[in-house]
């Protein structure tokens, strides 16, 4: 399975070796190994243990790439396991991060997924997401009874699903990538049913949030959408 | 920065600007270049001086203590040393200033203001005057203004109770030192014109007591009138006739027709004593010595002359002896650099000010971000700890690197995988 993993079947491109080096760097040389430290701590929790982690933001450019990267990046190096990277954004800003630029395709520690991509029909089947994930699978979802969805989006729910419940199995952490929650942009995969197939999530929390005008009612949904959140990371020294 | 109370060290504006040096570097190199624009573009003040000392003998004369009074009081002596000099800047002597050297135009020694801005002043003292903010123009006050500017601008001030420095201040270094040169002259000239007049104003009026004393004198014959009686008739016959002129038009109590009639007296005398020498006296009026006897008037006319002779004298010497009465200490010099304004002054207070202000800014600017809702309280509403926080490096340099062996060790790989 590993094996399989590993195949050319995950698509890597566009990386960048300067961002990538200088992504090690922030790893190696700050202090953002502390966060893996407690997230690995609250990992080892049994009654918080979870496989999956999707990194929530209210706003664009808030850090969340970042965050994913070096996370990907510091989790495989400090736990010695392997991590899946998941991309679910779809429009970017071009002078936004790319969580493929920082990926280094030759690091059998990290392996990386964009959902657009796959959803697109721009990449090749990811093994993750054709391996089966289990009969339970179907109740699973519908279990889950996602308030305001008549037919659920299977399209995004599933493969959400597939990559956050095979990734489990096969990968210390998956890491999941979500556009803000306060885009709008349809072609997006929706954030807070990202947020919600994974099993926690972490809001980053940047200058942009802090100075919002309607903070009170963005976080009184956050609350309200039934997302685990196990902590917030702050941004607020923004980094240029 | 952290929330507290405590009153901000050194480090904590150092690290303050430090936070904020984008800003900090911006507004104190847009302060140096607007105070260094401002250096170049004011109108530039030249200024020279002179030091004149004024000696303690110019106030005195030997040969007539007894006749005039002595001032001893150094403080006196300092206020009249400095009436003096301030005494030299005549009206006529300002206006011959002004006239060489076109010191009355408009903006000589002021700002030298654009026509526009010139003509908005102008309208809005206009408009001043009509709501009864500024008096009325009057007629003639230009003058006066005008030298009451150049005034202001010739600076005197004492450096001690003998001691004077006199400048002038004037946008043209040539026209500065020139002024100020004319200025030391004037002010010498007028120091002993002073001096000559004061003592011409003592001798007058002995000189016309000597000649009242002599009409009462019989033993002092005009030595004239016995060798040449026919001067003294003429000399009398020319006093008779300027009577007659002044007499039309004024009183007998008129000074002039005073000093006239003793003179007839005195020509009468002359010539009664004469030999050949008989003329009828006109009436006397008003003789000027009545009563004294002539031993009395022998005794003051001999201290009279021996007080003449010395004041003739001291005006004599005084001739010969001007340049012991005062000192040069520092020539007027032509002046290189300008007074006003100092590049490096103000590029010095372009830079403290741009920094002061940047500090301010900074500090009202960390008050406001202090002030924000953080993250922490942020993670409260939703109830969530704060895990970390991202850490603010510079992406577009090199990282700060740890110390060696700090940092951790990337995985080591066997056949390409990493060791489980």
């Amino acid at each position: 399975m590993i094996s399989q993993l590993t195949s050319s079947s995950m698509v890597r491109t566009a990386y960048n070796p300067a961002k990538g080096e200088r992504l090690k760097d922030f790893i190696r040389y700050t202090e953002v190994r502390e966060l893996v430290y407690k997230i690995a701590d609250l990992q080892r929790r049994p009654q918080d243990a979870f496989s999956s982690l999707a990194v929530l933001s209210l706003y664009p450019s808030e850090g969340k790439t970042l965050l994913c990267a070096a996370l990907a990046a510091a989790y495989a190096e400090t736990c010695r396991t392997r991590v899946l990277a998941v991309d679910t954004t779809t429009m970017r800003n071009p002078k936004s991060l790319s969580l493929k630029e920082c990926i280094d395709p030759a690091d059998p520690m990290i392996d990386f997924i964009s959902l657009t991509d796959h959803r697109n029909g721009e990449s090749e089947v990811s093994d993750v997401i054709h391996a089966p994930a289990g009969v339970a699978f179907e109740s699973e979802v519908m279990d889950r009874g996602f308030p305001g969805l008549g037919t659920p989006p299977i399209n995004e729910q599933y493969l959400v699903t597939k990559v956050t419940r095979n990734g489990a199995k096969q990968y210390g952490l998956v890491i999941l990538d979500t556009a803000p929650l306060t885009a709008r942009n349809k072609n997006n995969f929706d954030p807070a049913l990202v947020s919600r197939l994974s099993d926690a999530s972490v809001l980053v929390i940047g200058p942009r949030a802090l100075s919002a005008a309607d903070m009170p009612e963005r976080l009184q949904a956050l609350k309200d959408s039934g997302i685990r959140l196990i902590g917030a990371v702050s941004n607020e020294e923004f980094s240029q | 920065m952290n929330n507290r109370t405590e009153p901000a060290g050194a480090a904590d504006i150092l690290s303050l600007a430090y936070q904020y040096r984008a800003m900090t570097l911006a507004i104190t190199a847009l302060s140096l270049a607007a105070f260094l624009t401002a250096a170049a573009v004011l109108p530039r003040k030249y200024k020279t001086h002179y030091v004149v000392t004024i000696y303690a003998k110019y106030f005195q004369n030997p040969l007539i203590q007894g006749i005039v009074t002595e001032t001893s009081d150094s403080g006196e002596l300092k206020a009249q040393r400095e009436s003096l000099i301030r005494q030299a800047m005549t009206p006529e002597f300002l206006d011959g200033l002004a006239e060489k050297h076109g010191l009355y135009a408009p903006g000589r020694g002021g700002l030298d203001l654009p026509p526009a801005v010139s003509r908005l002043l102008k309208r809005m003292k206009e408009a001043g005057r009509q709501w009864g903010l500024f008096p009325q123009k009057k007629s003639g006050n230009d003058l006066s203004a005008a030298r009451q500017r150049l005034l202001s601008r010739i600076e005197v001030f004492p450096l001690n109770n003998t001691t004077f420095q006199v400048g002038f201040v004037d946008p043209d270094p040539s026209v500065t030192f020139l002024v100020t040169r004319e200025l030391y002259n004037q002010v010498i000239h007028t120091l002993l014109e002073v001096r000559t007049r004061n003592l011409v104003n003592i001798r007058d009026p002995i000189r016309k007591r000597l000649e009242s004393l002599a009409f009462n004198m019989a033993s002092s014959p005009d030595p004239r009138a016995s060798v040449r009686p026919q001067l003294v008739r003429e000399e009398l016959s020319e006093v008779r006739g300027q009577l007659r002129a002044l007499t039309t038009q004024y009183t007998e109590d008129h000074p002039l027709i005073a000093e006239l009639r003793d003179r007839e007296r005195i020509l009468l005398r002359w010539l009664n004593n004469a030999p050949g020498g008989g003329i009828e006296a006109a009436e006397p009026r008003n003789p000027l010595v009545g009563g004294e006897s002539p031993e009395s008037a022998r005794d003051a006319h001999a201290d009279l002359t021996q007080k003449m002779d010395y004041l003739n004298i001291a005006l004599e010497s005084d001739k010969a002896n001007q340049a012991h009465y005062f000192a040069l200490l520092e020539a007027p010099i032509y002046p290189v650099s300008p007074l006003w304004p100092k590049t490096p002054l103000f590029a010095l207070w372009g830079l403290g000010g741009g920094l002061l202000a940047s500090l301010f800014l900074a500090a009202v600017r960390n008050y406001f971000d202090r002030s924000r809702i953080r993250a922490e309280s942020l993670a409260d509403r939703l109830g969530v700890p704060i895990l970390g926080a991202l850490p603010a490096v510079p992406w577009r340099k090199a990282l700060p690197r740890a110390p060696q062996g700090a940092a951790m060790s990337a995985p080591q790989l066997t056949n390409g995988r990493a060791r489980p």
